[in-house]
């Protein structure tokens, strides 16, 4: 059985590795919801035995690969076409910083 | 005081050598490309576009593995390693978590067994550029075209035991794999090295270029652990980077608030299950590694072990050497050539190979004429110096408009009664026991002729007419 | 144009007279605009130059394909190259893909004009299409949801009287729902049949594209058009479909999954079933353990997968992006992020994010994936004795809007209890309208085994 409290803590500690700051209003929201699905939806796999190999697709495939062979690329222009105009500098994207 | 304990492993990121990306078509052919040139929907992670795997990066896996002594797992898989980065283009990597490609080898330093845990296949991120440096700068700047590059990532087990350790066997790796051609030329082996004395908390110094750098970085972070153990203060266990400027490490940042990376196989790609067949296809495919070539080396051309290891050191000179005996050069004086003049030329001016242009037929040409006994090893040094970094005169020609190669016209008999006439005192030395005079005396003829005459000769008729 | 014949019919006449293709297409661009202006809201985004540029290029073009002609609502799940592709949500607003997913470009290869982007729960995080910005209205009652998270599919296929059928997309019902809720006939086929080139995540290992259509052939038409051979998805099957109709023996109600729905859905459920009774015989099974576990085996793994594709998602290279200067990467993303997803997409995320933690991840996440197996072995020894095995779609008829805004996250998913144990387990099923109650549609599906398409072709034929 997975001992586990789902509290404002968690929701909080979980949210931030998600990139998502959640508001103290969220989070009150959140929290009873989330608890509700994780213990009783969640949970409910503690009642049962699963030894089976586990299935990451609904039908087993293996050895789909390709042949090393370059294939045309976008043009920068096309590779930038999405970014907002403000956040192209001389071909390159721009980003937050990392310090 | 007691010895230091010092456990040391390294996580080691190459670049294989493919020519399109690990998961999409781009070419990756990027030297000096436009940013965001080399780019497709995949790799700059927009919504909707799937990975398909490059069946030339499993084979190089595999090779890897195969040489490093690895079991090759016949069923693997790919993870999603999650995590949000700037460089990232669908912030999560795509790598092998629970099932790697290769795992459980051993590489030998000598008569030491480096264990490697495993080997596996992911991909690179984007290239970030920080305007005004990174610590100032106030965004950053992202180029795609490196991201989703096929990375082969060696980890091995925490046995080294010193930074010259360290440095050995990341320059045995690099030889073992040039020899099997799996490394995308121009590319630079970057390694994570783990530290920890004393059992203590262990840590990182991340992304360190070359193994010179890894001896350095790695110096410095155990004399950094050994002082805080002396001060009374417990090291932590984080991140750090190394300045190849000033040799030191930093703090990047702690280990302990590291990201949960919540790995999932990776629901976009199916398995890859080898079979027994394809995997053998592979091994007998596979080039001859150092050890086998150095003792083949012994064996067919008769070298001596020493020698033979040091040509096989390196990639590029045991492939030089192999060259020669293909025109049927003399092993031991090609071997002598190679690595007493050639590889020492090198070491002196911090040269490798690649970096200078060596003609087989010039080697060639120049071994002809030391077989011929027509030149003194004096002279073949010279010759070489200047070939290598001065002139770059081919040898036969240089030696020949020098005048440097033995004259079988000289009356060696006459210049050898000429010196010791003209040296009376030396003569006495030597007759009074002092034999290192013959030497001296020999070195007087060699430079008056400017070693057109044999040593071997001048010094067996010295002695005879010394003793006579 | 009024809608009389099948699709197949129309495809025969245009291709002799393409005036029809004009007439049905200037029909069905009034019926999209008139969608817009009373705000029945089926339709996310229409571009009429986009349109009428490719009916032009038809006009001239040698291809005379299998859906010449005939106008296609996509879900906005798809990519469609040049067209606003958001899969229902804020975050991806301004996205225009340089790319067609693979079921756009099959379908225009056939001949078929894409028409526009229809609405839905943002990235198919629901079940009545109330998670998004514009709210699909059923078009029996106006005052309830056309199901999700493909309600505007359904919705517009429900309501046009012309020539039409739709792509829609399904993780665990929601083509089923929808198609269900507003009376048209939908199938979701075997997960890796179609492509997902160029289908924008929700969970990868669940996410299928499907069809909806007004009968039995023409949604048929359609999977035989967008099923088959793709290198680009590493996960398809890359096997074609083609519909036929094939013998069958013996089929199944599952007996504790109907005892889950209301008693007007049994009723009508039953009655049809007695149709069924003619052609072939009906029996009873039970599935007992994915009535107990699909649901958490489901949500467990979908928000797994999705909390690491909507990863991607944070303001840089498309979509929503903001000014980076001065900001660190985790202030940056973490802005896009709280502003532009929905209440249920953080949910979800968290939800995922959680499940697969150090820590969580065997309990959780590894521990779904063997249920999973499990779950398909339940069935699949059915599927030893039985052809097909019957149901209701959903068990109830379309909720009203104030009734589910006063549900739980938990009680929105438990609705999803008749779906989510054939789209876990990646077998084609068929929902059909089987009657009405208090004037609203009532679904009937049939789940068949992997790859037996067909079975669900003979078996709508016989219930249509």
């Amino acid at each position: 059985m997975v001992e586990i409290k789902i509290d404002e803590e968690l929701v909080k500690k979980v949210a931030i590795n998600a990139r998502l700051i959640l508001t103290d209003e969220e989070l009150k929201k959140f929290t009873p919801q989330l608890a509700e699905v994780i213990l009783e939806s969640f949970n409910k796999l503690d009642s049962i035995n699963a030894n089976e190999e586990p299935s990451f697709q609904p039908i087993e495939q293996k050895n789909k690969l390709r042949e090393d062979i370059v294939k045309e690329s976008l043009t920068q222009e096309e590779a930038l076409q999405n970014v907002k105009e403000d956040l192209r500098e001389n071909g390159y994207i721009k980003g937050p910083k990392v310090m | 005081m007691s010895e230091t304990s010092v456990m040391i492993g390294l996580e080691i990121h190459t670049y294989l050598d493919t020519k399109s990306k690990l998961f999409c078509g781009c070419s990756t052919n990027i030297i000096n490309a436009q940013p965001n040139s080399h780019c497709c929907n995949v790799c700059l992670g927009h919504p909707g576009s799937k990975p398909v795997l490059n069946a030339k990066a499993v084979e190089h896996a595999i090779k890897v593995g195969l040489a490093l002594n690895c079991k090759i797992n016949k069923d693997f898989f790919f993870s999603r390693k999650t995590y949000f980065y700037p460089d990232m283009s669908a912030n999560y990597q795509i790598t092998q978590y629970e099932v790697p490609v290769a795992e459980k080898g051993f590489v030998m330093l000598g008569e030491k067994k480096i264990g490697i845990t495993r080997a596996h296949l992911e991909i690179d991120p984007a290239a970030l550029v920080h305007p005004n440096g990174m610590g100032t700068s106030n965004y950053s700047l992202i180029d795609y075209n490196r991201s989703g590059f096929p990375l082969l990532e060696i980890v091995t087990d925490p046995d080294m035991t010193s930074p010259s350790e360290a440095r050995d066997f990341l320059k045995n790796l690099e030889n073992i794999l040039s020899y099997l051609q799996v490394l995308m030329p121009g590319s630079v082996l970057k390694a994570d090295c783990n530290v920890s004395i004393n059992g203590g908390k262990r840590v990182e110094i991340k992304n360190i270029s070359g193994f010179a750098a890894a001896e350095k970085a790695l110096t410095y972070e155990i004399s950094r652990q050994k002082k805080e153990a002396e001060l009374g203060n417990s090291v932590e266990q984080q991140t750090r980077a190394f300045n190849a400027e000033t040799g030191k490490t930093l703090p990047l940042r702690k280990k302990e608030t590291e990201e949960d990376y919540g790995y999932i196989f990776d629901p976009d790609l199916v398995k890859v299950s080898l079979e027994d067949e394809q995997i053998e296809k592979i091994k007998s495919e596979m080039p001859e590694l150092p050890k086998q070539k150095q003792q083949r080396f012994v064996s067919e051309y008769g070298l001596a072990d020493y020698d033979a290891q040091v040509l096989c050191s390196e990639f590029a000179i045991g492939k030089l050497f192999e060259n020669l005996m293909q025109k049927k050069a003399d092993p031991k004086l090609s071997a002598q050539l190679l690595t007493r003049e050639l590889l020492s030329i090198l070491n002196h001016d911090s040269l490798s190979l690649n970096e200078v242009e060596v003609s087989i037929d010039a080697l060639f040409d120049l071994i002809l004429i030391m077989q011929e006994g027509k030149v003194n090893d004096r002279n073949v040094k010279q010759a070489m110096i200047n070939y290598i970094s001065g002139d770059k005169q081919v040898p036969k020609t240089y030696l020949e408009e020098n005048d440097l190669l033995v004259d079988d016209s000289i009356d060696v008999d006459k210049i050898i009664i000429e010196t010791l006439e003209g040296n009376e005192e030396a003569v006495a030395d030597y007759q009074g026991g002092n034999v290192k005079v013959l030497n001296f005396l020999a070195g007087l003829i060699m430079r008056e002729t400017k070693g057109a005459v044999r040593i071997d000769e001048v010094l067996e008729k010295l002695k005879e007419k010394l003793s006579g | 144009m009024v809608y009389e014949e099948t699709l197949n019919y129309f495809v025969k006449e245009a291709k002799k007279d393409f005036s029809l293709v004009e007439k049905n297409l200037e029909s069905i661009i009034g019926e999209v605009k008139e969608n817009i202006k009373n705000g029945l809201n089926h339709i996310e985004f229409f571009d009429e130059e986009f349109v009428l540029a490719q009916l032009k290029e038809l006009k001239t073009s040698e291809k005379k394909g299998k859906l010449y002609g005939v106008p296609i609502t996509v879900k906005d799940t798809a990519c469609v190259k040049g067209l606003e592709s958001k899969s229902g949500s804020q975050i991806l607003k301004g996205y225009v893909p340089l790319f067609d997913a693979t079921v756009i470009a099959k379908a225009k290869e056939e001949g078929a004009i894409i028409l526009a982007k229809t609405t839905q729960d943002e990235f198919g995080f629901g079940t009545f299409s109330t998670n998004t910005q514009k709210i699909p209205l059923n078009p029996f009652d106006n005052a309830r949801s056309c199901g999700g998270s493909s309600g505007g599919c359904a919705g517009f296929t429900a309501s046009t009287k012309n020539y039409h059928v739709s792509i829609g997309e399904s993780t665990g019902g929601s083509i089923a729902a929808p198609s269900a809720y507003c009376g048209v006939v939908s199938v979701t086929p075997t997960y890796g049949l179609v492509s997902r080139n160029g289908l924008i995540d929700y969970a990868n290992s669940l996410d299928k594209f499907g069809v909806l259509g007004r009968n039995v052939d023409d949604a048929f038409s359609l999977l035989e058009v967008i099923a088959g051979n793709d290198e680009a998805d590493s996960t398809n099957l890359g096997i074609e479909y083609v519909a036929e109709e094939v013998p069958l023996k013996k089929v199944a109600i599952a007996k504790d999954i109907l005892e889950k729905c209301d008693e007007e859905v049994k009723k009508i459920f039953l009655a049809k079933i007695e149709q069924l009774k003619k052609y072939v015989k009906v029996e009873e099974v039970t599935l007992p353990l994915n009535l107990e576990y699909a649901l958490s085996a489901y949500y467990i793994i979908a928000t797994s997968e999705a909390s690491t594709n909507l990863a991607k998602l944070c303001g840089l290279r498309y979509g929503v992006q903001g000014d980076v200067e001065g900001k660190h990467f985790d202030e940056y993303f973490s802005e896009i992020r709280n502003a532009n997803f929905s209440e249920e997409a953080k949910r979800r995320i968290i939800l995922g994010t959680f499940a697969r933690m150090s820590g969580y991840r065997d309990a959780y996440y590894l521990k779904a994936l063997k249920v999973r197996t499990k779950l398909i072995n339940e069935f699949k020894n059915a599927f030893k004795e039985y052809d097909a095995i019957l149901f209701p779609t959903m068990p109830t008829i379309a909720p009203r809007f104030d009734e589910i805004k006063n549900m739980t996250p938990m009680q929105n998913y438990a609705m999803d209890l008749c779906t989510v144990p054939a789209n876990l387990a990646g077998f084609p099923h068929l929902s059909i309208n089987a009657g009405f109650s208090e004037g609203l549609p009532v679904g009937l599906m049939v789940v068949a085994n992997h790859l037996q398409e067909n079975k669900l072709y003979s078996l709508g034929k016989v219930l249509e």
